[in-house]
């Protein structure tokens, strides 16, 4: 059995590579909103040095989240292992943009795996396919990593494998099998560091989940599950190795000094999951995303919907210690997605935490689905026969409804003109070549933001819409200011009128500039303008 | 002339009976991980690269086959070893390496000043890693 799951699992695996990186494969040119340029570019820089630590480019420094109150300036947003797995892809291939995004689809699709593993193991294998089987078309994940919040996707991807390699830490029987708790324990203690790395977020939701679920475990059992007193030196040992692997990069969480004001407001959101229509913002976007990721008929299935009050019913009602491990995620979750209601986040913040909610009410939709099946009096042999119809209409319904969405938004995701054109990387690539590594440009008519910002990471310059700010902070001088326009994309969706007025612009400001680029319809000017913003 | 080569012949008879016995434990070595890895890890590994490759090329090849080696094998067969199922080794090694590899990369390179050179020690570190596993602990 143990080694035919392999081929299960790895079955999976395939499939997600397949479908996550369907938005590299149908155009090889990188994607993803401003969150997306920003953590690619920080792997960049290490690919292009061939080094790592704790600081990035000035040109990403100064865009954002660039300065920690306690490092200073031009420090990692994230612990630097987290770019570096794009870096060594790179380092490995020599190819700037398609192996880190092969490397980010592969850390980002991994739900599928660690849901697998935890049902299939607690509950079985059919159970575990459908449940990884489903979480490769969860539309909350893909979105996010299609927009380019990856570190968070890719770090609650590991909530399962972290309770799992914990729960199978404290059931296992140390006087039966003293070495492989040990070895549950240094996995658990990998795969939690690991976790850490990505995103404080997922970190923080999971240690929830471990303390709620360590007490329900401890009220089930009657006796304290860790085992401080008979193996210290392995607890002692795992603490050790995860304080040297987590700790250097403490300071990078602690440095972006952002505070909330605690208290309490508008607790009335304690009665719902994750109320939005009370937000500013609402019904469009709400906390900066828009109102499709907190859709549950869009993320889960209207059917589906019902199965996961069914699971949770089924799983208070069971209480094995195997469910104490959902109940505790589920109480986890739900604290994580209210800390906006105490003030300790932001709506944003918040709503980034339903990231911890997909794998888990999939893992309960299938406990409610297998449960119910449990309770119909029929015989073993024909209950065995009863799972494989149901695995297959679940199959047939995934397919048809929540499959179909994920495949054609990540098959059309970021078509060509909403992604950097070869004209546009090789007026980055010239600037890079010509202008002094602390230039700033300026971009007006490129037709969306993300698209500007790729120009950053090409050039290693920095290009964005706003030079003011910096020229009226003292961080800059006018002789470093460049300032491009770009016809190239208005000329390729044919919108002659946007052209027309901004040709007419462009000659009233520029008249006394030089021209010092005039390629493809892209223009680049120096001195004598009065302007540094493009709005 | 006779002696001589009946010399040579026994000379190289002798030899031959010296090495038979050093090549045995080595193929039952590799009988032995053949017997733990099995043809479905190997598959696994056949199909993700050429999955890879038939996907995204000459890239893609590359990036997996970097993946599996610094990342996947090795804490795959370490875990294995130590008396892990094969599914949970293969999910658990792809979540524990995550974060870990290049965390190791990354302090290695504040003495190593290459990033490329300090993977490459490392996954030499890796590879004495699983032999010592192997020897010291799976063979037993």
């Amino acid at each position: 059995m143990g080694k035919n799951d392999l081929l299960v699992a790895g079955a999976l695996f395939i499939v997600a590579f397949w479908l996550w990186t369907l938005p590299i494969q149908a155009y090889p040119v990188p994607f993803g909103e401003g969150d997306s340029v920003w953590q690619f570019t920080a792997g960049d820089w290490m690919y292009q040095n061939d080094r790592a630590d704790l600081t990035i480019p000035p040109y990403l420094g100064n865009w954002y989240y660039g300065f920690n109150s306690i490092l200073g300036p031009n420090i990692h947003e994230y612990p630097p292992p987290y770019p570096l797995n794009s870096a060594l892809a790179q380092l490995f291939t020599n190819d700037r943009f398609v192996s880190a995004y092969i490397m980010i689809g592969l850390l980002s699709m991994l739900g599928c795996m660690s849901t697998y593993l935890l049902v299939r193991k607690f509950w079985g294998l059919i159970p575990g396919i459908l449940a990884g089987f489903s979480m490769l078309f969860v539309m909350r994940n893909i979105m996010t990593y299609l927009w380019g919040q990856r570190g968070s996707v890719i770090a609650f991807n590991f909530i399962p494998v972290v309770l799992y390699t914990y729960y199978m830490y404290l059931s296992t029987d140390s006087s039966k099998e003293p070495a492989k708790k040990s070895v549950y324990l240094f996995a658990f203690v990998a795969v939690l560091a690991s976790e850490y790395l990505f995103h404080m977020q997922a970190f923080g939701v999971t240690g929830i989940a471990l303390f709620l679920f360590t007490i329900f475990y401890w009220i089930k059992e009657r006796k304290f599950p860790l085992p401080f007193t008979k193996n210290p030196i392995s607890i002692g040992l795992a603490i050790v190795i995860f304080l040297l692997i987590t700790m250097p990069f403490i300071l990078i969480y602690l440095g972006p000094d952002e505070r909330h004001e605690i208290k309490l407001t508008n607790p009335e959101r304690f009665l719902h999951w994750f109320k939005i229509s009370d937000q500013e913002g609402y019904p469009v976007n709400v906390g900066g995303y828009p109102a499709i990721y907190f859709s549950y008929n869009d993320v889960y299935h209207k059917y589906l919907i019902p199965f996961i009050f069914i699971g949770a019913l089924i799983l208070l009602y069971r209480r094995s210690s195997k469910d104490l491990v959902l109940l505790g995620w589920l109480a986890a979750v739900y604290i994580a997605v209210h800390l906006d209601v105490i003030g300790y986040l932001n709506v944003g913040r918040a709503a980034r935490m339903l990231l911890a909610e997909t794998a888990l009410f999939y893992a309960i939709i299938v406990v409610g689905l297998f449960g119910l099946l449990s309770f119909i009096p029929v015989k073993k042999k024909m209950l065995g026969y009863a799972k494989i119809a149901l695995a297959l209409v679940f199959i047939a319904f995934m397919l048809s409804s929540n499959a179909r969405v994920a495949h054609s938004t990540l098959k059309d995701a970021y078509p060509p003109i909403l992604r950097i054109t070869p004209y546009q990387v090789e007026a980055a690539e010239w600037m890079k070549a010509n202008l002094p590594e602390d230039a700033f440009v300026v971009v007006k008519g490129t037709i969306s933001y993300p698209k500007i910002r790729w120009m950053l990471t090409y050039s290693n310059r920095y290009v964005g819409n706003d030079v003011q700010r910096f020229l009226d902070a003292n961080l800059t001088t006018r002789d470093k200011a460049y300032y491009m326009v770009d016809y190239s994309d208005l000329i390729i969706t044919g919108q002659q009128g946007p052209a027309q007025s901004l040709l007419q612009w462009e000659q009233e400001v520029f008249a006394n500039s030089t021209l010092v680029y005039d390629q493809n319809n892209i223009h680049i000017w120096h001195n004598n303008f009065e302007v540094f913003r493009n709005y | 002339m006779t002696r001589i080569i009946s010399t040579y012949g026994t000379i190289i008879l002798r030899c031959s009976e010296i090495t038979k016995p050093t090549t045995k434990p080595a193929s039952k070595a590799i009988d032995s991980l053949k017997g733990l890895v099995g043809w479905q890890f190997m598959l696994l590994i056949v199909a993700l690269l050429g999955v890879s490759y038939y996907l995204l090329g000459k890239i893609g090849l590359q990036t997996i086959s970097m993946w599996l080696f610094l990342y996947i094998v090795p804490s795959y067969l370490i875990l294995l070893m130590l008396g892990l199922e094969e599914s949970e080794s293969f999910v658990i090694a792809i979540f524990g390496t995550a974060g870990v590899v290049p965390a190791l990369i990354f302090f290695m390179n504040y003495i190593i000043p290459s990033l490329r050179a300090s993977a490459i020690i490392l996954w030499v570190i890796e590879l004495v890693l699983v032999f010592v596993v192997y020897k010291y602990h799976y063979r037993k």
